[in-house]
């Protein structure tokens, strides 16, 4: 039910904008979801239609830009993109990588009329 | 009908949470009461290891319990037993707290300056990962009847704890779990976790994680 609460997210900060910008309803929104963000993107579409209904966004498409996970070794500097669920560089077998991208979880933006 | 035009957004969808969560933290900070958000499996040992704690910790720490689950308030009153101070949170359809219902929990929580408050997060290693409750650190728990790869099938609950506590040792002679293997798994998606190994039935190294609790107290 996760996948809920951040759809429900998602709804609650487009209808803000969009009465903030004086819409009528909602027509398009546009997520990004990364690898490593712990967000479903079928789970976080499938609830969206339910979470936007009785709102401004009621009937709305989603649009799910997926990001990939990239992470760099401490190490050695290596860039990868991190075999889930380990984060060990495939190149010194280093722990630790920091994560470059992956863990977004945003709304990006959308089109309202 | 109007025209159509596109509006540029670019929020994080947990942006509302964290900034509750900020709010908590600071209340937090000003009373001197350092915040632990414990999270596991369900089944863990996470209320027996609170309860413990609790009363070990009797005159040398003032300890009070935000309890989060489904349903019931059957662990709140295993901690009333104890004499803190307790408020059980029901989260009904949702598998996580989140910032505002602790916000709203504290407002019926007596809390002891310079004490802790424990959070005791609803029994799940996938989503509490991702909730900022305003706490100082996270706790995440595993007990020895569970897989010891669980870190690397949830990593990110592991890669955002502060400290994991390895319970029920005292089943190790009687299960398949390998300890090392578990340690080396959660320092692969985070080197800087602190581990405790500890029975709340023997007391087995429970002085070490009352040092570390302690120690969190101290610093703050």
């Amino acid at each position: 039910m996760h996948e809920m609460s951040v759809a429900a997210g998602i709804v609650e900060i487009v209808e803000r904008e969009a009465r903030a910008k004086g819409a009528a309803r909602v027509t398009r929104v546009t997520v990004d979801i990364g690898a490593l963000s712990g967000g479903d993107a079928e789970a976080v579409s499938f609830c969206y239609s339910a979470a936007a209904g009785g709102t401004l966004a009621e009937g709305s498409m989603l649009i799910v830009n997926r990001i990939a996970g990239l992470a760099r070794c401490g190490e050695c500097g290596e860039e990868f993109v991190p075999r889930d669920p380990l984060v060990v560089c495939p190149g010194c077998q280093a722990f630790g990588a920091r994560i470059l991208s992956g863990e977004e979880l945003a709304v990006r933006e959308m089109e309202v009329e | 009908m109007s025209e159509r035009r596109v509006v540029e957004i670019r929020e994080r969808v947990l942006s509302k949470n964290d900034q509750i969560a900020a709010g908590v933290r600071a209340a937090l900070a000003a009373k001197g009461v350092t915040a632990l958000n414990f999270t596991s499996s369900p089944g863990s040992g996470k209320t027996t290891l609170l309860v413990r704690t609790i009363s070990d910790l009797k005159g040398r720490a003032e300890i009070s319990v935000l309890e989060g689950d489904q349903e019931t308030d059957h662990d709140a009153r295993r901690i009333a037993a104890t004499g803190a101070p307790v408020l059980q949170i029901n989260t009904i359809s949702s598998c996580h707290l989140d910032a505002a219902m602790v916000e709203g929990g504290l407002r019926g929580l007596w809390l002891s300056p310079g004490g802790f408050l424990f959070i005791e997060n609803v029994g799940n290693l996938v989503c509490p990962a991702s909730y900022d409750l305003g706490e100082a650190m996270k706790v995440v728990m595993l007990s020895v009847t569970e897989g010891a790869d669980k870190p690397a099938k949830y990593p990110k609950m592991f890669r955002v704890a502060d400290a994991m506590v390895i319970t029920k040792t005292d089943l190790l002679p009687h299960v398949e779990f390998d300890v090392d293997e578990c340690v080396r798994f959660a320092r692969a998606v985070n080197p800087k976790l602190a581990v405790f190994q500890v029975s709340a039935k023997t007391g087995e190294g429970l002085d070490e994680w009352y040092g570390y609790l302690l120690s969190l107290r101290d610093r703050a």
